[in-house]
């Protein structure tokens, strides 16, 4: 088979069969998914990928203290403070639960074909490794100032 | 009598040593346990792994899991690469045949195939020398690599490695097509060969047991790199592939579900005792001879249940590392749709130039096995990561660096658990961790003039090589815990081992080929015996 034949038709896929038979129905879950898929790639996701990070989030039995949850619904409520909490955890406590939801939601986008150009290698021009360079100064930045929040808002956990 | 010869294992060298055994006219029932494949694992559509990303909706099957099984949080362990396709290699082992260490973790099998449902197909022949030191024949040993080789099809190395990977080969498949960054590193050997062969270094092309022609079900390689998710087309060899056609031939009977626990060797036959896997009943049969070839420690456990006397074995393991690089010349560059996802490069090193202890790395891309397993690892925030890490993965090439291994510090198998499990304690000696350290570095050194930069050396927990050796090494002399060179025991005239346990010393390389040969060369051995 060569690849111009490939899978041209629709490609039937029972798990994600309740996306379709939902509706508007969401959630709460699949509507953190949007806000983490905006986070990750500066796009939002269709309601078949929240379907799959909820699904991801079940079989891998994502569990939470009270005070992460209560944290991880702030940061839902103000998704500014998403860059800062993860860089902050990365470095106080890199395999946090709530890194795990934000990991398990790039796993998932990682295999959404629409998502694919994301992750797969490609050209890069000069200014968009400039740029990448630039980014790389700012997740230091968020590193430093996400280490700080997150020992203000975790104070049991983190605070000196 | 339930068979002529009974044959423990479905790995590597159990499907060779039954093989021989039946070309030879013999009546061979395979004892295994014989874990199945999953069948909740959707196969992929037989496509480039670039056109399924960007086509197939439901890739996610495959890749992360019916279960979502790859998404594993924590630090990465030994054996997170294992896609959910193969996972049920490494199922039932902990429950089956538990083994308690602190420091020692190997992969064991007791899957239908063994080890190499996963392996990664790097088929080398031993060098002369290395057999020797192994305690193996040379010359008888040559024939039976010749023959394995045939059956499977290897891919033919550079001429550069051609002495000293795959002298004993007398058909090769054609030489695998490198990725470009590969290619790159082959030019810049090239370029500085004499130079760094002076170092003692010799670089080449792996060889590697996958077709570049279509044989009988099996077809050419077709470069989709989905070697890590699915046999497509079965271009890359497998030993359950052997054991398919067995299970053809009227001769061959396998019997799955059965956990040999022991054996008793009586005057014309031996008397195998096991379970069966599922309700544990016991079970018994008998046969003319036994050829174990469980694994080495699989193959341990049994020896020692049928010997309570002795008490404990020596073991051989190859010290590991391995060395995440940058190629740097190829980052931001478009990657081929098509290109292999197994070793393509291998790097020997004999810095004494005197052949004893050579050590080796292969060198592998990353593509295919997907950002997640990176991105987690970065101590940056996820999103960064991930931008950074896709960038960086066109140039991503990985080092695995194997050191020889020889009876020296202090390793000891012993039964735990009233006999059920294995109790490992296995330290290289202060010498031996001096030179691996010092040959990291030269390694190291190589691969900057290869024009990568090393962004660590990571070493696992020794067990991590999954090259095991040793446990019942051929000896001239009449010691019951030893084999003679047919692979008998010296202290169980019809019991024959033929599986990595015979070698007293172990080569750099990947040892498979070898353990191929070895059951071939055993098997004729046991089909002589009995006229
Ligand atoms: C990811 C990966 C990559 C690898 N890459 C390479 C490579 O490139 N080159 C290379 O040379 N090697 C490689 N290897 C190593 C290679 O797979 C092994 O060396 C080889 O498969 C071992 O074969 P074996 O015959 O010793 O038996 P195993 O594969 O260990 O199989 C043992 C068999 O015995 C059966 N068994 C065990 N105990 C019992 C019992 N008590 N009763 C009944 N049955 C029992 C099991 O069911 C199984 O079928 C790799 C391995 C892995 C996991």
């Amino acid at each position: 088979m060569d690849s111009t034949s490939l899978i041209s038709k629709p490609v039937s896929n029972a798990l994600l069969q309740p996306a379709r038979e939902q509706g508007q129905y969401m959630t709460d879950t699949q509507r953190e998914a949007p806000i983490l898929s905006t986070y990750l790639l500066g796009r939002t996701c269709d309601a078949a990928t929240s379907i799959l990070y909820e699904q991801a989030l079940g079989a891998r039995g994502v569990v939470m203290t009270e005070a992460q949850a209560k944290l991880w619904a702030r940061v839902l409520r103000q998704p500014r403070l998403l860059p800062f909490v993860d860089a902050g955890l990365a470095l106080l406590d890199r395999y946090n639960p709530l890194r795990q939801r934000i990991f398990i939601m790039s796993a998932v986008l990682e295999v959404r074909p629409e998502f694919a150009g994301e992750f797969l290698p490609r050209r890069y021009r000069w200014h968009e490794i400039g740029v990448l360079m630039l980014g790389g100064c700012s997740a230091v930045l968020h590193s430093l100032a996400g280490v700080c929040l997150v020992r203000v808002l975790f104070r049991d956990s983190y605070g000196r | 009598m339930d068979a002529e010869i009974i044959v423990v294992g479905s790995g590597a060298s159990a499907v060779h040593a039954a093989q021989t055994l039946v070309e030879e006219g013999r009546e061979v029932l395979m004892l295994d346990v014989g874990v199945a494949a999953r069948d909740d694992v959707p196969a992929p559509p037989l496509e480039t792994f670039c056109n399924l990303r960007k086509r197939d909706a439901d890739q996610h099957g495959y890749i992360l899991g019916p279960r979502f099984e790859s998404l594993s949080w924590g630090p990465t362990k030994a054996g997170a690469q294992v896609t959910p396709a193969r996972r049920y290699m490494l199922a039932r082992v902990g429950e089956l045949t538990p083994l308690r260490s602190e420091n020692f973790v190997p992969f064991e099998s007791l899957a239908h195939g063994g080890l190499g449902v996963g392996w990664g197909a790097g088929s080398f022949c031993f060098t002369e020398q290395e057999l020797s030191a192994a305690g193996l024949d040379p010359q008888a040993i040559a024939h039976s690599y010749a023959t394995v080789a045939a059956r499977i099809g290897v891919s033919r190395p550079d001429d550069s490695l051609i002495d000293e990977c795959a002298s004993a080969i007398g058909q090769f498949e054609e030489p695998l097509r490198p990725s470009r960054c590969i290619a790159d590193l082959l030019g810049r050997f090239q370029r500085r060969r004499q130079r760094l062969t002076k170092r003692g270094f010799k670089v080449g092309r792996t060889p590697l047991a996958m077709l570049s022609r279509d044989r009988g079900a099996r077809r050419a390689h077709a470069y989709r790199e989905m070697e890590f998710y699915c046999d497509e087309e079965r271009s890359v060899y497998r030993p359950w592939m052997t054991l398919d056609e067995l299970q053809r031939m009227p001769r061959f009977r396998y019997q799955r579900g059965v956990l040999v626990e022991c054996f008793e060797n009586l005057h014309d036959q031996v008397v195998v005792s096991a379970r069966s896997a599922g309700d544990r009943q016991p079970l018994q049969f008998r046969s003319k001879r036994l050829v174990l070839c469980a694994g080495v420690l699989g193959t341990a456990r049994i020896f020692l249940r049928s010997n309570p006397e002795i008490r404990e074995l020596p073991l051989l393991c190859n010290p590991y590392s391995y060395v995440p690089t940058l190629a740097w010349r190829n980052l931001g560059r478009e990657v081929e749709e098509r290109q292999l996802s197994l070793a393509q490069l291998s790097v020997l090193y004999d810095p004494d130039g005197t052949g004893a202890n050579v050590s080796m790395a292969s060198a592998y891309t990353y593509r295919s096995l997907m950002l997640f397993r990176l991105i987690k690892e970065a101590p940056l925030d996820l999103a960064y990561s991930r931008r950074l890490f896709q960038f960086l993965q066109s140039a991503l090439v990985i080092f695995g660096v194997h050191h020889p291994d020889g009876f020296d510090g202090g390793r000891s198998l012993r039964l735990a658990n009233g006999g059920r499990g294995l109790e490992v304690d296995f330290h290289y000696s202060a010498a031996q961790e001096a030179r691996s350290k010092t040959r990291d570095r030269a390694f190291r050194k190589l691969i900057r003039a290869l024009g990568c930069i090393p962004l660590a050396s990571l070493k696992p927990a020794a067990g991590a090589s999954i090259h095991y050796g040793g446990a019942l090494a051929v000896s001239e002399h009449q010691d019951p815990r030893r084999t003679q060179q047919s692979g008998r025991l010296w202290g169980a005239p019809n019991v024959y081992v033929a599986d990595g346990s015979l070698l007293g010393y172990l080569p750099a390389k990947g040892v498979t080929l070898t353990l191929m040969a070895i059951g071939d060369r055993v098997a004729r051995h046991v089909a002589r015996s009995l006229g």
